[in-house]
């Protein structure tokens, strides 16, 4: 062994120098810490009733866990698991559709039987408002939309099947009718047609569309009657009346809720969006700013943080906050559509950091080279928000800057002169200049090359906190420049990310990021 | 492999394609590129210079003045044996009236050939009304006109519809005569008494001598002989003008132009004692303008009205003004200004009826689509203002661009002989403001304003114009640069809209009512209902407030009386959650609804429209009243503050506007920042105040960046209100004491901060942190306010003195008792709150000097070289082991410089500077380099920080 190079046991003592990190609260994740976090981040539906709404949330649409979030509360509850449909509001009852079936909810609880076999499954099912006295309410409670025969067929309440009440088919759109909606005011059905034609239709019982200010520009890929008003989702929600006046469409939320997948009330005279980034509510008073958001912020793979702002690369989404944020603050400028930056974001981030005038930089494994990621961006389109920047790298894992030069730990190897053997995959730099670098079970001190020391224990990721060294693992641990325990937290954490005295860490368990701040005043 | 790359590296370099070949083009009408609706538009290119034989395409893009692409186009062609190619377009955009920019390349990146000041990569046309549909309105009805013109074929007046502007009078009536030869399009004018008919001019050296003093601008006479000369001037002028009317029935003479920026206002007044009376012993009836001064902007009217009170209106017939104002125009207060000026006019008028002219404004824009767009809808928004707010004619500055650099200047149209040929070119192209007023005069020529409407929105804007025969126009836009959907009564079942290039749709209106999303761009609502908007049209509402005031939760009542028996229906916006209300009205009845404010309702402007309804349901007169929203508990005096122990934070000032008890809470944020969230609770009795502090333990910000702060107030009765603001947080040491007999020795451990290294001027001279870098401090006392600089300098250099020391190694520092204050029509009260000032400060070859650049009291506090007495400073070079030079400037501000008397700990002033540096003479260093804290030269004091006085 080297005469510089000891080991460090993971019993060391503890707060030996004087420093301490003091837990200050979780982001990304909205439930209080004495109830269990939301296990996702996007919900694909949700409806209320009158004491609470009920949303699903999952990993993609099909597979979820259904809650329940009472009116007026941000904590919300799990009602069941393995959940994957839609639910459906009538205005007074909710349905669950699952597969071929629909079941109704009572108090969250699904009844055992189902109240409807579709028989086999459709692409849309749409409910007609509760007591609907004109239109297709009158004959029929269910639709369902079958996108590949073009028809609506329909079903009475008590499940009985009726003939098919829509043939879309024999409607002449430039484009395919994607969605299905049961329009509550007029009693009509109404459907939207694709790209590039973005119309939505409305159909008499008769089966002839109608005309005057029908068909309505814009398109929604789902369609929901709130207090009499027809409001449809795609990129935040939009209402559809019988007959708008110009100028006069509500709109909630906007480009960054897209996708949203459902509204409703909340319950009050505000709304709830279900969006690819959590259920997002909207006060009354301003319908174009999401207030507060309900879920959480899994499958973080890396962290920055750079003069208060916090970008988590999550896979296939970049996520940004605010260090200050609460825990139920809105996610911002998700980085989850390839196609509206234009730049193909659909890769591995394992590394983020900042670069110069407020952007940061994401190593990409899969792409092997640098993304360049601007946060400020936010309009519709604008491709400078995303870029792939280059770089010709193996197997990157990690990467740090100081006084421009970049330090990238690469199949195993650091972009530096260095003495190490062993291979390291995280890699972090004191402003002195001296590299930490780690691998799962080491933790590497480099001055000049040289390692000084190395510390042993389990290591998920590594952070240069002022003057310590932050390191995740089984624990969060303190290390100071000798490579000894300062002090360590009873927190599992994986990604790190560091700032003056800040230290932020996704948490598996929890869901979120959890935020520390370093105190020195502490002994 | 190793790989050691730099950051900047991931920045991608493009370089551009060179080529030798020559790419240039033109249109059909090669002297303003002009065109008439449905006239062929005919582009035709040349390329030189290619490889011959080449197979090349020219790329065509037409934009509109958006930049959106209209059409594009490729067109390939072969080089011939010489490399060179021709080639015409016919096929063109030129449907509708507007703007068109061609940007044009060869598919190797050849740009078509930058022409005069018209940029490179483009070609511009006009399709704009035919100046032969225009009609004559005699010169009272008549209101637009132009700045400069260019001259034979590519004269602008008849397109643009100019009927005003300036002249100079010919040497006599044969001259006359021949220049007027074939002029058929009507024209009003002015004599402005510039170039060959200028009083400086006109007297010989021998006759200035001892009886004049002064340049063109500024000549002015100091003996009664230069008094008799320069009248005999004005006489002999107007004697001239009696054979030389042409279109004007009443010769006008405008006698000095902008005399504020260069004569004193008894000055102005003699001036025009002599001349009227001069020219109107010449010409009893003719008319005098004035005094034309240069700006209407912060503290013009006040100039306006110091001048007044000497008498000055005595002398002019029509008060004349530069009504140049920044963008947007609304924000920047030139309705209220203009208000203000009619109303000094007509209180200092003595009963008679003095109107106003507009006779030069406008915008210098680079030629960029972007400042192009700001040129285009300052002009045009001014112009409707203008109109609306009863000014008699308005002159657009420049005809075309003039600035000898060729980059775009004043200029409506692109000068295409610059440099070669500047004035009275007869070569020009139109940029996107011209069609946009050539718009303008056509559908409002011969219309004036009826009414302002000013109640449809926060910052949405209207007037509504009438002609002779009640034929009406409404203009509306949105000022915010964001979009605002609003209804109006046309009275009309179908109506035409125009865009503001005047092209026409017709539009259904729901009953009469008109639903319109206005942006930026005004649009006009052609031939409304002359029974609602028209000269004669009664106003059958009439509110007793436009702005009734409420607090949300409370209630607020609209009233005022109606003249005409029907419903009066009071339609609210959508913010109020209720339903239009209707109550039946009688003639010479009062009205009053009473209003319920939504208790969680935003502080702001909320438009509610009133319409009165005849038995048959027609509208019989429409008007609306903004209801003032104000919160229950007003959040004021925001301020900076630093804490004993040296925490900064935030200290504000609660007031309850209502008469009834108030509690809730008030939480600080700056966003990123987690020590500053902080949340403290109030209670406030009816109409009670209270100061409350809120501090940041641990906040350690770097004092010279902005930090956007949010305090948001909560009221248990559900209102919230978020307040954004802008602070920075830096503290002066208190040091009793010091700067008094310019003796900063107690001054011994300065709290140094370091300098942001960022250069502010002249970057090519800046060499870095080894070139120049610096530190200051700041400290207090009762009667100085400290500033303490150590400047590192490879170089010193300094040998300029007097008001020009700032152009050496110097400071340059800005002082103010405030950035912003709310804005009033006092601009004199305003200059004095504000209280800023420009003092530079060097060690010059007169020893330590300083001098006073901007004075917000030039009676007081004049600009000029400063005493050590009057701002006692220590400026001292010497040395370091390294050979560069170490400056250390200490000056001592006295209160009063800031307009301060009581100073305490606890207050805030703002300051900005920059440290320049020059390292050579100035044929080797045109410029000074500078770097700098805050924003000195950014609309000053606006861009200033604040140093809070610390104890």
């Amino acid at each position: 062994m080297h005469p510089l190079l000891f080991t460090a046991l993971l019993a060391a003592s503890c707060s030996v120098s004087g420093a301490a990190l003091e837990y200050a609260g979780c982001l990304g994740q909205s439930q209080e810490e004495s109830a269990s976090p939301v296990p996702y981040t996007a919900v694909y539906s949700a409806a209320g009733d009158s004491s609470n709404l009920y949303f699903i949330t999952g990993p993609y649409p099909g597979a979820g866990e259904l809650w329940r979030l009472p009116h007026g509360s941000r904590t919300a509850e799990k009602v069941r698991g393995a959940t994957g449909g839609t639910l459906l509001s009538d205005g007074t009852n909710l349905y669950l559709v699952e597969g071929r079936y629909v079941f109704k909810l009572e108090n969250g609880v699904r009844q055992e039987k189902p109240l409807l076999d579709m028989k086999r499954t459709y692409d849309r099912v749409v409910v007609a408002n509760a007591h609907a006295k004109a239109g297709f309410g009158v004959a029929a409670k269910f639709f369902a939309y079958d996108r590949k025969a073009k028809k609506v067929d329909a079903w009475k309440a008590d499940g009985t099947m009726l003939p098919t009440v829509l043939d879309l088919g024999k409607t002449a759109s430039r484009s395919p009718f994607y969605s299905l909606g049961y329009h509550a005011e007029s009693g009509s059905l109404i459907a939207s047609t694709g790209y590039p034609e973005l119309r939505t239709y409305r159909f008499t019982p008769d089966g002839a569309k109608q005309s005057g200010n029908w068909p309505l520009r814009g398109s929604a890929s789902a369609f929901f009657n709130l207090d009499g008003v027809c409001w449809g989702v795609e990129a935040g929600a939009t209402t559809f009346r019988s007959h708008p006046v110009s100028g006069g469409r509500e709109r909630i939320g906007g480009e960054s809720d897209r996708y949203t997948y459902a509204i409703a009330g909340d319950g009050g005279d505000g709304f709830f969006l279900a969006t690819s980034q959590g259920l997002k509510h909207y006060a009354r008073e301003n319908l174009s700013e999401c207030d507060f958001r309900i879920g959480g912020l899994p499958g973080i793979s890396a962290l920055a943080l750079s003069k208060g702002r916090v970008i988590a690369v999550c896979d296939g989404a970049i996520h940004s906050m605010l260090l200050d944020d609460s825990q139920s603050a809105p996610l911002q400028n998700a980085g989850n559509e390839a196609w509206r930056v234009g730049a193909n974001w659909a890769s591995r981030g394992v590394a983020v950091q900042p670069g110069e005038n407020a952007v940061f930089l994401i190593l990409d494994r899969t792409k092997k080279g640098v993304w360049r990621f601007d946060p400020s961006r936010t309009a519709w389109g604008d491709a400078a928000r995303f870029r792939f920047e280059g770089g010709k790298f193996r197997a990157p894992d990690d990467m740090a800057f100081r006084d421009g030069s970049v330090i990238v730990a690469d199949a195993g190897r650091l972009n530096v002169k260095n003495d190490l053997a062993e291979p390291v995959t995280r890699v972090d730099i004191f402003p002195s200049g001296e590299i930490v670098a780690a691998n799962t079970g080491n933790v590497f001190f480099l001055k000049d090359g040289k390692t000084l020391w190395r510390f042993s224990g389990k290591v998920a990721d590594i952070a240069v906190l002022e003057d310590f060294i932050a390191v995740s693992g089984e624990k969060l641990l303190l290390l100071d420049r000798n490579g000894k325990v300062v002090t360590e937290k009873d927190f599992r954490l994986t990604a790190l990310a560091a700032e003056g005295r800040w230290l932020i860490g996704a948490s598996p368990e929890r869901k979120g990021i959890l935020r520390f701040k370093l105190n020195r005043e502490k002994e | 492999m190793k790989l050691h790359f730099m950051v900047p590296a991931f920045s991608l370099m493009i370089f551009s394609s060179v080529s030798a070949a020559v790419l240039t083009g033109d249109t059909s009408n090669p002297y303003n590129s002009l065109f008439k609706p449905g006239e062929n538009i005919i582009l035709s290119f040349r390329v030189e210079g290619l490889p011959a034989g080449k197979k090349e395409t020219l790329l065509l893009d037409f934009q509109d003045q958006n930049g959106k692409s209209r059409k594009m186009q490729q067109v390939p062609f072969q080089a011939d044996g010489k490399g060179a190619w021709h080639g015409e377009i016919s096929d063109v955009p030129r449907a509708e009236y507007g703007f068109y920019r061609v940007m044009a390349k060869l598919s190797d990146g050849t740009l078509l050939r930058k022409t005069g000041s018209r940029p490179a990569g483009c070609l511009t046309y006009a399709v704009v009304p035919d100046p032969a549909l225009r009609k004559v309105h005699p010169p009272e009805d008549s209101f637009f006109g132009l700045h400069g013109n260019s001259r034979g074929k590519a004269t602008l007046g008849p397109w643009i519809g100019c009927r005003w502007g300036m002249r100079i009078m010919e040497k006599d009536r044969e001259a006359f005569l021949k220049a007027r030869k074939n002029a058929a399009w009507v024209f009003y004018s002015y004599e402005v008494f510039r170039g060959p008919t200028s009083v400086f001019n006109l007297l010989t050296s021998q006759q200035k001598k001892g009886n004049l003093i002064g340049n063109e601008q500024s000549l002015r006479p100091v003996t009664p002989e230069g008094e008799r000369l320069i009248a005999e001037v004005y006489r002999n002028i107007a004697k001239r003008g009696l054979d030389q009317k042409g279109f004007d029935k009443n010769m006008r003479y405008q006698v000095l132009w902008e005399p504020d920026l260069y004569l004193s206002d008894d000055d102005i007044v003699r001036i025009y004692r002599i001349a009227r009376k001069a020219i109107r012993e010449a010409d009893p009836e003719a008319l005098i303008l004035g005094p034309c001064f240069s700006h209407i902007g912060l503290g013009s009217v006040d100039a306006h009205r110091r001048l007044f009170e000497k008498g000055f209106l005595d002398y002019v017939d029509e008060v004349t003004l530069h009504p140049y104002i920044p963008y947007p125009v609304e924000e920047n207060g030139l309705v209220e200004n203009i208000r203000a000026l009619r109303e000094t006019v007509e209180k200092y008028a003595r009963g008679r009826k003095i109107g106003i002219r507009a006779n030069e404004a406008g915008y210098s824009a680079v030629a960029t689509p972007a400042e192009e767009r700001i040129q285009m809808y300052g002009q045009l928004r001014a112009a409707l203002i203008l109109l609306g707010e009863g000014i008699l004619s308005n002159e657009p500055f420049y005809g075309y661009d003039h600035d000898s650099s060729g980059k775009g200047d004043y200029g409506l149209t692109y000068n295409l002989t610059i440099p070669h040929h500047i004035w009275g070119t007869e070569r020009v192209a139109p940029r996107p403001v011209f069609p946009a007023l050539a718009a303008a005069s056509f559908l409002l020529e011969g219309h004036r304003p009826t009414s302002v409407i000013e109640y449809l929105g926060d910052t949405v804007l209207g007037y509504s114009y009438a002609d002779r025969n009640d034929h009406c126009v409404i203009a509306l836009w949105d000022f915010s640069g964001r979009s605002a959907r609003v209804r109006i009564e046309t009275g009309r079942g179908q109506i035409q809209v125009a865009d503001m290039m005047g092209n026409v749709k017709s539009v259904k209106t729901d009953g009469g009512s008109l639903a319109l999303a206005l942006t930026e761009a005004p649009v006009y609502i052609l031939d409304v209902d002359p029974k609602l908007w028209g000269r004669n049209a009664e106003r059958k509402i009439i509110p007793d407030t436009l702005s009734p005031q409420g607090i949300a939760g409370e209630s607020v009542t609209i009233s005022g009386s109606i003249q005409e028996n029907g419903a009066l229906s009071v339609k609210p916006p959508a913010t109020f959650r209720m339903e239009e209300t209707a109550i039946p009205v009688r003639k010479g009845s009062r009205y009053s609804v009473k209003i319920r404010i939504p208790r969680t309702l935003s502080e702001g402007r909320y438009p509610f429209l009133l319409n009165l309804k005849g038995a048959d349901g027609r509208i019989l007169s429409s008007t609306g009243v903004r209801v003032q929203v104000r919160p229950p508990v007003a959040l004021e005096q925001e301020q900076a503050v630093c804490s004993a122990d040296g925490s900064f934070g935030i200290r504000f000032k609660l007031r309850n506007l209502s008469g009834r008890a108030c509690g809730g809470s008030v939480s600080s944020r700056i966003p990123g920042v987690p020590e500053c969230t902080r949340k403290i609770k109030f209670r406030l009795e009816g109409k009670q105040s209270g100061e409350y502090l809120l501090l940041f333990p641990g906040f350690e910000p770097s004092p010279f960046e902005i930090w956007k702060t949010e305090l948001l107030v909560e009221t248990d009765s559900g209102y919230r209100a978020k307040r954004k603001g802008e602070f920075n947080f830096l503290a002066a040491s208190y040091l009793p004491g010091v700067g008094r007999n310019a003796d900063f020795s107690a001054w011994k451990t300065p709290d140094y901060l370091d300098l942001p290294q960022e250069c502010v001027r002249a970057p090519g001279f800046h060499g870095g942190k080894n070139d120049l870098s610096g530190r200051i401090a700041f400290g207090w006392n009762e009667e100085y306010f400290l500033v303490n600089i150590r400047v590192r300098d490879d170089v010193f250099f300094q040998k300029a003195t007097g008001r020009n020391l700032w152009n050496g190694d110097s400071v340059q520092l800005g002082f103010a008792r405030a950035r912003t204050i709310p804005r009033t029509t006092n601009s004199v009260g305003e200059q004095l709150l504000l209280a800023f000032s420009e003092i530079n400060a060097a060690l010059t070859p007169n020893g330590p000097e300083a001098w006073r650049a901007y004075s917000f009291d030039p009676e007081n506090l004049k600009t000029g070289s400063l005493s050590n007495v009057e701002l006692p400073r220590d400026i001292s070079v010497s040395e370091n082991a390294d050979g560069s030079t170490e400056i250390l400037y200490r000056i001592a501000v006295p209160w009063h410089f800031l307009n301060l008397k009581n100073v305490q700990a606890g207050m805030s002033v703002y300051c900005a500077g920059t440290v320049n540096d020059r390292d050579a003479e100035f044929a080797r260093q045109n410029d000074v380099s500078a770097i700098g804290f805050f924003k000195l030269k950014r609309l000053p004091p606006k861009n200033f920080g604040g140093v809070i006085l610390k104890k």
